[in-house]
This record gives structure tokens, sequence and C-alpha cells, in this order.
């Protein structure tokens, strides 16, 4: 069944690295620049989340969702997106806020409680991680929607997990792009788990791409650690998207290596065998860089140099980061509610009395 | 220059973690981001890597034991200077040490529970370790903590420990001396738990009634006198009579015999009678169960409250022993008072206090006489059962305990 279902979805380049005769075509088309820069976001965003997670274990940061396995979906279909579209992301999507413009040390920042860590620079047009599961969905589709009223080019998009599709949210946002059409991407990495639930105890539909035909737009399923195949799907989808030809369902079928955050333990919900297939057999990074390899554009000597690269600019944001002024007690009332409740208000003295120490 | 690894809190919320396995040893050098140790908390077992490189200088805990959040885990760089510490952390004086924690040294084996009953453990003063877990793969319950702390049969020594400290150890002036401020015992919050949700969520009415029971204690005065010379014969309590004369009364009266269930808003019959037994003892209120009464015999009857109240008196009680009452008499008697209003022991739907056995002067035919009388409180839930209801009941009682020789046309 699974292996059926395999072969249903869109990939260009095989875990082993060899490109079809649809991927041949699309790899033609490709700048050097472009099939080097997969690598290089792809590399650059698996040492940043492997150092969080460190982070993390020294007490450094607070919490972290690791995103290691879906490097090339997110990577893949950022480097799709231009600046002028909108970027609604989960908590997992640290790979596609750094290609949108995100500083480094401000995604550390965000890990750390800091509310800085959820302002992008001007001109970056991403919002803060929804955490809440599909809250995002329809925030991206009425951005959309604002989009095609004000005749814009823009598009909107969507980044959840394959849980959110089991939430109501998920059906309202597809509902109304579908009846709108607006210029709207929904992209789901299907890790194959939220949390702990499999994805078979979320949906009694085999794939979250065929659930598009009940609000009539396209579905695409795409090998999610396939990141020129990501990168086509989406280019194709955006394409659509700005010549007001309404939403399109992505799902990109990956794998996240580790557990769901740092506080989660997988090893006690996902059989090894599985796990073991998946890192060791359909590693996204590992089959572009054999790619790259073959046809010439990186040596040994390049990767090391570019690892170096990545760890004096990951090290420097950390510093960044850890360099800042510290937040004020203050900031715990700053931002949910704009006229404070009593309770509220009675602790914010409180702190005061106390001088504003912990 | 040193700089002493704390424990961080790496599940986002955690309290503590055990140490599963060191990676290095003590003397070893390491590098930044090299793992050190493994440690399992509630959520994972996870490695944490070394916040910088040089040499480990000590490890301050053993495989096995369990550590708090904040606690100084292992120190990097030279042995001198060990207390300045390098994490923002908030100092905490005196880390205690390995052998303070753990004189046996031996490995503790991490007890499963979820992070509520931990939390549940540490409030009632109980060792998880002790507690035998009932839950899957020998998990550990909130059941199963409170079920050890009411069984505990000495006051915790935390809890003695801490009404030691506020009193004796008190050197803060604005804290009035004759103040003493003791947490609830184990039991006596579960007490008060199930108290609470009584009067909260069940209108309370109480009806009074004197009873004759001239009969009643005529009877018990004849079968002691026959009994005497048995040693085997149990000891023939007004307790283990009156049961008896309860649980007919319960058949004529089966609305009583019954639970109250909240969430369906449904009244639950039950064709047989199980009396729970208010039971005072030197850690609080027990009411251990005798079930089927109807069907038991009156010395069976005496034979189980003697063995019962003795048990909860040791608090030596299973909880099996203590569930599925379907009726509830406390037996304020052996203390004296004349009335009581009773709180119903949810979820059943009524309770019954007894008071003193004792001569009154009464009139009989005009004339004054010397009477035996037993006062009765019954509280029932007036959502259920109704005054006349309950002032049906008692009557039917009365007409036992005034007339022992009506029991026999119960016989089956």
């Amino acid at each position: 069944m699974l292996g059926q279902l395999e072969t249903t979805y869109v990939q260009y380049l095989s875990p082993e690295g060899k490109l079809s005769v649809a991927g041949h075509a699309v790899w033609n088309q490709l700048s050097a620049e472009m099939k080097i820069s997969f690598y290089r976001w792809m590399s650059f965003v698996r040492m940043f989340d492997r150092r969080s997670v460190i982070l993390q274990r020294q007490g450094r940061i607070g919490t972290y969702a690791a995103l290691e396995g879906q490097e090339a979906a997110q990577v893949g279909s950022a480097l799709a997106l231009s600046k002028e579209d909108w970027i609604f992301p989960s908590y997992r999507e640290h790979g596609v806020a750094m290609i949108a413009g995100m500083p480094l040390s401000q995604i550390f920042l965000y890990w750390m409680g800091r509310v800085e860590g959820c302002k992008p620079p001007e001109g970056v047009r991403l919002l803060p991680p929804s955490v809440p599961i599909a809250t995002q969905i329809p925030h991206a589709v009425g951005a959309a929607w604002a989009s095609k009223l004000k005749k814009e080019t823009s598009v909107a998009v969507a980044y959840f997990g394959d849980g959110a599709t089991s939430e109501g949210d998920f059906h309202e946002a597809c509902n109304f792009a579908g009846v709108f059409r607006v210029p709207a991407i929904l992209f789901c990495q299907n890790n194959g788990y939220a949390i702990s639930v499999p994805f078979s105890r979320q949906s009694a539909s085999p794939t979250v791409a065929e659930k598009a035909k009940a609000y009539n737009f396209p579905g695409i399923r795409v090998d999610g650690n396939d990141v020129l195949a990501v990168y086509d799907v989406m280019k194709q989808a955006i394409e659509r998207a700005r010549a007001g030809e309404g939403p399109t369902l992505i799902e990109a079928v990956t794998y996240r290596k580790g557990p769901h955050t740092t506080a989660d333990d997988a090893t006690r919900y996902r059989p090894a065998s599985e796990v073991e297939e998946w890192v060791k057999h359909k590693d996204p990074l590992t089959r572009y860089t054999r790619l790259l390899k073959a046809e010439g554009l990186l040596s040994d000597a390049e990767e090391r140099e570019w690892e170096a690269e990545c760890k004096a600019q990951i090290d420097s944001a950390i510093k960044e980061a850890e360099s800042s002024v510290p937040a004020p007690p203050e900031h715990l009332f700053a931002h949910v509610y704009a006229k404070l409740t009593p309770n509220e208000l009675r602790q914010q003295q409180q702190l005061r009395k106390r001088g504003g120490r912990r | 220059m040193s700089v002493a690894f704390r424990l961080p809190d790496i599940g986002e919320g955690v309290a503590e973690a055990e140490i599963v396995r060191w990676l290095v040893s003590a003397g070893e050098e390491v590098e930044e981001n090299q793992p050190v140790l493994e440690v399992q908390t509630d959520k994972a077992v996870v490695e944490l890597p070394a916040p910088a490189s040089g040499r480990i200088s000590e490890l301050k805990w053993k495989e096995g034991e369990i550590v708090p959040v904040g606690e100084v885990l292992y120190v990097i760089g030279s042995d001198e200077n060990v207390p300045s510490l390098a994490s923002s952390e908030p100092t905490r004086e005196n880390p205690v040490s390995a052998d303070d924690k753990l004189p046996t040294g031996k490995r503790k084996q991490r007890v499963l529970a979820a992070p509520s009953t931990r939390r549940l453990a540490r409030e009632l003063g109980v060792d998880l370790a002790q507690v035998e877990g009932t839950g899957a793969n020998g998990r550990v319950t909130d059941e199963d903590v409170r079920r050890f702390a009411s069984l505990r049969q000495t006051p915790s020594v935390d809890a003695v420990q801490t009404v030691g400290a506020a009193t004796v150890s008190a050197p803060r002036a604005e804290r009035p001396a004759e103040i003493v401020e003791t947490p609830l015992s184990p039991i006596r919050r579960v007490i008060a738990d199930r108290l609470l949700f009584s009067v909260t969520r069940k209108p309370h009415a109480t009806h009074f009634d004197e009873l004759n029971v001239a009969g009643l204690v005529a009877w018990r005065k004849q079968r002691l006198k026959e009994q005497e010379n048995d040693p085997h014969a149990p000891r023939l309590t007004y307790m283990a009579i009156l049961i008896k004369m309860v649980a007919i009364t319960l058949k004529h009266h089966p609305s009583f015999n019954a639970h109250f269930d909240e969430e369906s808003q449904k009244i639950r019959t039950y064709s047989s009678v199980s009396i729970g037994m208010a039971t005072d003892t030197p850690k609080g209120l027990l009411v251990p169960v005798i079930h089927h009464a109807e069907q038991k015999s009156i010395d069976q009857l005496a034979h189980e409250v003697n063995e019962l109240t003795e048990l909860a008196r040791l608090g030596k009680l299973s909880p099996e022993q203590m569930k599925g009452s379907t009726f509830t008499i406390s037996n304020a008697g052996a203390l004296g008072g004349k009335w009581a209003t009773p709180i119903i022991n949810p979820p059943e739907v009524a309770i019954l206090a007894i008071h003193p056995i004792e001569q009154r002067p009464v009139v009989v035919s005009g004339e004054l006489a010397v009477g035996w009388r037993m006062n009765v409180s019954l509280s029932f839930d007036h959502r259920v059962l109704d005054g006349a209801d309950a002032i049906r009941f008692t009557q039917t009682l009365g007409k036992y305990t005034a007339d022992p020789g009506r029991l026999v046309r119960e016989l089956i």
C-alpha cells in the first residue's frame, strides 16, 4: 500500500541521487547558482537546526522544534517564493523564515521566549509562527483574498503539518479559498505524525492532497525530500495563483528525523526500522549532495568550506542573541491584552513593588 | 576559569531528571557541544552537551540519582574556583552532594509516574519509590499515591519536619509566635475534598428522631448473658445489631439505599445493602464497608464490625475494604452528644448518625416512667428524597429497635 502511494507523488530525484526523465528537464532549466543554492540552504538549515537542539540541552534556549529531515520541503518551497509573497508559518519553519529574510539571531530570540523574535525586518512578509494548530491557514487565505481584492500579484502561503488537516480551520480555509479562488498556497509538510499520532489515525483518506478535490482546486503530492520536485511543484502553484487560477494544496511527503520538540521522545511511538529507513535511505540533503557531486558542482573541500562558513554565521548569531539586553519582566504584561485585566494589574503592581526582580 | 553546568529545564516544565549515564569521567577533556551525560526526564532520555571546552573537574551526581532542575551537574575547569559560575541561573547555595542525597549509593530505578502524580506525591510527602504502581508497566497512579498516603501508619517524616520547621526554627520576626501553620495531612486532605464536594453539591436536610430502644437493650443483654461462658462468641456490639436493623429498614425504603450520579443525574438504587461505618481513628475519619449486610447474620456482622474497626484504628484497611458502600452509619454514640447534622458520603443519598443509648424520663399512659432511648440524625440529599421519606425511614427503624422480635418476620 505504502509502495503504491509513493509512486503517486512527484519525484525528480531518487534517494540514490539519480534524476528521472522529467527531473532532467527541470534540472537543465536551472541556473548553476540556483543549483548550488539548494545545497547551501539545506546544509545551512541543518547545521542551524542541530545547533539549536544543543543550545536547548544547554539551557540556553527554552524549547525548540527541530526540523531535520524536512530541509528539502522547506528550502525548495521557500526558494520558489518572491519578496512580495506573504508567509504564514507554523512553529517548525525556521528554514523558510531564514530564506524569507529573518535574521538568525531573531530566530534564536524567538526560542528564548523573546517577542523580538516575532518581528521580521521591514519588507519581510513573514508572520510570527502560529503555535496553535492550523490557525494560520485561514489567515493566509484572508491575506490572499486581500491581494486579489487589491489586484496585487502577491500570493500567500500557509505552512502546516499533517495534524493541522484534522482541524476545522483547515476545512474552513480550503472551502473559502476554493469558493473565492484566492491566490493562496496551502503547503502541508506531511511528516507522518501529529506529535505521536500517525497520519492513519488523523485521516481516513490515504493522502492529504486528495482532500483538495472536495474544494475543487488542485491537490499535488510531492516527494518532500526531493528539493527539485518541491521547488518545481511550488513554482507551478505560484504561477497558477498569480495568473488568477486560484489556490493549490501541496502535500510534501517527508519525515522529521528527531522528536516533535525538545520535550518529546519519538522513540516511544515510532518504530526504529521506520526511522532508519528515512534517516539512512531517504535523506534530502544526502541525495542532493550526491547529485551535485556526480554533476561535478560540489567538491568535498567546498563542502567543508561551506560548513565552516555556516558555523561562523551561526556562532555570531548566537552571540548576538545572547548579548541582547534581557527582556524587562514588564514584557509579561505587554503583548496579550490591550487593556490589562484587574488580576493582571494587581500582578503588575506586585512586580513593580518587588523592583522588577524575579 | 571554571564553568559549572546546571541541569536546565529540558522539557518545558520538568522539575527533575535522573542521571542515566555519564559519557565522560572526571578529569577528562571535553569539547564544546560534546555530549557529557544522558538524563531522563518525565518525557524523554536526552544527551546534555558541554557548554564549553575544558577538563571536567568534578561530576557531582551518580548514575541513577534524581537531580532537581537548577542543580550543578558537573564543573569544567580548575578545581580551585569551583563556585564561580558561568551560568546566569540564580545561584543556589550548597548544592546537595551525591553522598548526602543517597546514602546507600545504590542505583535507584526510576519510578514511572505522570508529572501530576509526582506533584501529588510531593504534596502528600510520599516517596514514589515506595509506592506499588498499579498502572500499565507498573506506572504509579494518583490513586496509588493517595492509597499509600492514607495507609501510612505514622505521620510522614516530611509532615513532621514541616511542622517542626514552622514552630522551632522560625526566626522570622514578623510571624507571631503562637500561630502554627500545619498542612492538611494526606488523609485529612482526602476527607476535606470529599466533604467539600458533598456539601457544595448535595442539598442536605437532616431529620432528627428519638427511637425507643428498650427491646434492643433487653435483647442484647439477654444474648450477652447467654454467651458469657463462650470464649469464641464475637463481641456483640449495638453497632452490629443496628446494622442488621438498618439493612432490613433499607429493604423497606430502597430509595435510601442508592447513589446519585451527578453526571447523568440518575438515581441508582441497589438491591443489596453495603453499609459504610464512619469510624473515628487516630488519623481521621475512615469508612470501612460491610457488604451484603442484609444477607449476614448478626454474629457475622459483629465479627466483621470488630475486625474492620480494628483495621481502621491500625490504619491497615485496604482500599477494597473502603469501597462500594450504599448507605453510611456514623456511630457518634461512643462519645456522647445529642444530635448531629452528618454530611452524606457521596455518591450516597443519605447518612444516619446514631447517638448514645441512654435512660430517659418518658411518659407512658399518662405516667412518668424510665425508658431506653436513642437519638438518630438522618441527613438526606433533598434532590432525591423528601422529609416525609426520612420520617418514615426512622419510624420503621424505631419499630425494630423497640421490638427486635419483629426481625423474625424478615427471616427468609
